[in-house]
């Protein structure tokens, strides 16, 4: 496994009363694009400021690339960052702007003039490198802003939501951008966003946080299609979940009794020697992997069909169960029709491999959840 | 509506003609051949700017207004900026009663603040000079400076600092390479209106100038003097152009800069 590029250790900060990040440890290997992914307050921006230097940890440790930064202001750091409001210097041309990071560096002239023109080539501004920020598109900007951070080749560049103010199409343009530039830089990249998308998009690896804590830390494929917890299976993508209790355990399923759904059969893969019959679990099965109408999977659930949202690519249908509990079904258009979908009363179907057996609160292993 | 806007029309216009007609006539007579100051006029004449500068102890008056001012702008305007860049930060403690605070003197009538700083520089034993007019007229200009400064920092992205110490550069050299570049247009702007304000300023310099005067002073003294009063109004009119066009010049910088940090951030 490749070196720790980032060592966490039992960071804590509050700011007076207010606990921001309660007990955080991880490492974050070189070379790797790591995402911290959350809602607005859950600490990943302070997480982040941390690292750069900008914010005092309240205790714990933080090593980076190996050392010690404990005290180290920002400029002493071998990280940089790509600001959210970008934080471009008015004052300066794109040339300038990217040329700042060198004076201290004490590069020789010509060299700077390299660094510089191959710079603006990373991020096709060549013929720009003559403009002031206010001349620039949004786009622009955050470009230069990425090749004013990478300039300096630090061992860690800090991102803070820094596609968050451009819009739809330009932000899709720019992920891919920003993969292609860090496979090519190879440094480790730390994102922050609260756009799981973007995160599962983009990550080598990715820490869902909520309230000052890591809920899980793992590949997007792991924390979409193996969430350990009801928090982060709810905050990624969409989740149905279904109350129960289980009341037999043998080999790889579990059968868990759900009011209004009957017995529904769930992969224990996860829940091993944990979940044992009689305790009270949650069912939790994403709706693109449920079907609607017989498709000869072991659990079906009966229920009328109450609302369907058309979304071109896709359709979401919202199906009530026996005890008035919706369930959500989303089904991919994979063929040209017009109008007219199932009406009435039907009988939703999903495969026990595709439900995931979740514990009500906190994970399996005990740890508890924020 | 339309009465209204009517209305409203020709009341600002009676208001500025009120506030600009007396100084149009001291730039009327001020060309004027009779040496009394009532209609009709008697033709066109430029004498008395000739006499303006023939008198010694009016270019000494001046060069004395011009080495306090230059002194007052300087020095208000350096303590002006870097308070207003300790106030710009939000969260800094006291921050509302300080901003009460130094705006008070603006308010406090000029005659109190000449008598309370005469007591002072009388109790230290001061002799009175252009110092101690330079001093207090620092006193009054760096209200004027920080009430310029603080919106231009006010307005700063604070990222921007945080660029800088994030790219290597400490606290100085960020002042240097970027605090003070943005804040450029706003401290020659307000080098300007504290010269222009210290130019003109007569309670302060009247209680402590001492033996010596500055141009107000000057002025108020040639007043006695009925027959030295046309050359009284050629000097205001120089002093009224003069302030007029240094005002509009640190009115344009103030905007430009202004208009320049919204747009980069």
């Amino acid at each position: 496994m490749a070196r720790h590029s980032v060592e966490i250790d039992a960071i804590r900060k509050t700011f007076g009363a207010l606990t921001v990040l309660d007990d955080i440890s991880f490492s974050i290997e070189e070379g790797e694009f790591f995402s911290l992914l959350g809602p607005s307050g859950c600490g990943k921006t302070t997480l982040l400021r941390l690292i750069g230097g900008f914010e005092p940890a309240t205790s714990g440790r933080l090593r980076i690339d190996g050392q010690s930064v404990e005290g180290l202001p920002p400029e002493m750091r071998p990280t940089n960052t790509v600001f959210q409001s970008y934080a471009l210097f008015p004052h300066l041309t794109v040339a300038e702007n990217i040329a700042y990071g060198l004076r201290s560096l004490k590069l020789p002239k010509a060299e700077q003039e390299k660094i510089v023109a191959s710079s603006l080539d990373m991020i096709r501004l060549s013929k720009l490198g003559g403009r002031k920020p206010h001349e620039l598109s949004g786009g622009q900007r955050q470009r230069v802003a990425l090749a004013r951070a990478l300039a300096r080749r630090p061992k860690v560049l800090l991102l803070d939501e820094p596609l968050s103010a451009l819009d739809k199409q330009l932000r899709e343009e720019m992920q891919m951008e920003l993969r292609r530039i860090q496979r090519q830089v190879g440094i480790t990249f730390i994102f922050v966003t609260h756009d799981q998308e973007e995160a599962l998009a983009l990550s080598d690896r990715m820490a869902v946080m909520s309230r000052g804590r890591v809920l899980q830390l793992d590949t997007p494929s792991r924390i979409y299609e193996a969430p350990e917890n009801r928090d982060v299976a709810a905050f990624i993508g969409s989740m149905n979940f279904f109350d129960g209790v289980i009341e037999a355990a043998e080999g790889e399923i579990a059968d868990v009794r759900c009011e209004g759904k009957g017995l529904l059969k769930a992969s224990l893969t996860h829940a091993r020697g944990r979940a044992v019959p009689g305790s009270a679990v949650t069912v939790a099965v994403r709706p693109e992997k449920v079907s609607l109408g017989e498709t000869g999977a072991d659990n079906r659930i009966a229920g009328t069909l109450s609302g369907t949202a058309y979304y071109g690519d896709r359709s979401h249908m919202h199906m009530q169960a026996a005890d008035g509990s919706t369930v959500l079904i989303s089904a991919p258009n994979a063929r040209r029709a017009a109008g007219g979908g199932p009406e009435g009363a039907v009988v939703a179907s999903f495969r026990p491999e595709d439900a995931i057996l979740l514990p009500m609160t906190g994970n399996w292993d005990g740890r508890h959840a924020a | 509506m339309k009465t209204g806007g009517k209305t409203l029309a020709a009341y600002s216009a009676l208001y500025v003609a009120a506030l600009y007609a007396p100084i149009l006539f001291i730039a009327i007579f001020a060309f004027n051949a009779g040496t009394t100051i009532a209609f009709p006029l008697k033709g066109f004449t430029l004498q008395w700017f000739s006499q303006v500068f023939a008198a010694p102890a009016l270019l000494e008056a001046l060069w004395n207004s011009v080495r306090v001012a230059l002194t007052a702008s300087i020095v208000s305007t350096v303590l002006g900026t870097l308070a207003a860049k300790a106030v710009s930060r939000p969260n800094l403690p006291g921050r509302a009663v300080f901003l009460g605070l130094i705006g008070l003197p603006l308010l406090v009538p000029g005659i109190v603040v000449g008598i309370s700083l005469l007591i002072v520089a009388t109790g230290f034993g001061l002799t009175l000079s252009l110092s101690t007019i330079a001093f207090a007229h620092i006193l009054f200009c760096t209200p004027f400076a920080m009430m310029i400064m603080l919106p231009r920092f006010e307005g700063m992205d604070p990222s921007i600092e945080e660029a800088s110490r994030d790219l290597g550069e400490g606290p100085f050299m960020t002042f240097r390479r970027v605090v003070l570049p943005i804040a450029a247009p706003g401290i020659l702007s307000s080098l300007m209106l504290t010269f222009s304000v210290s130019l003109d300023e007569f309670v302060l310099a009247f209680f402590l100038a001492g033996t010596d005067s500055t141009l107000p002073i000057f002025i108020w003294s040639q007043l006695r003097f009925p027959n030295r009063l046309p050359g009284v109004l050629a000097l205001s009119t120089l002093i009224l152009a003069f302030s007029f066009v240094l005002v509009l010049i640190a009115e344009k910088l103030r905007r430009m800069g202004a208009s320049a940090s919204s747009e980069g951030a």
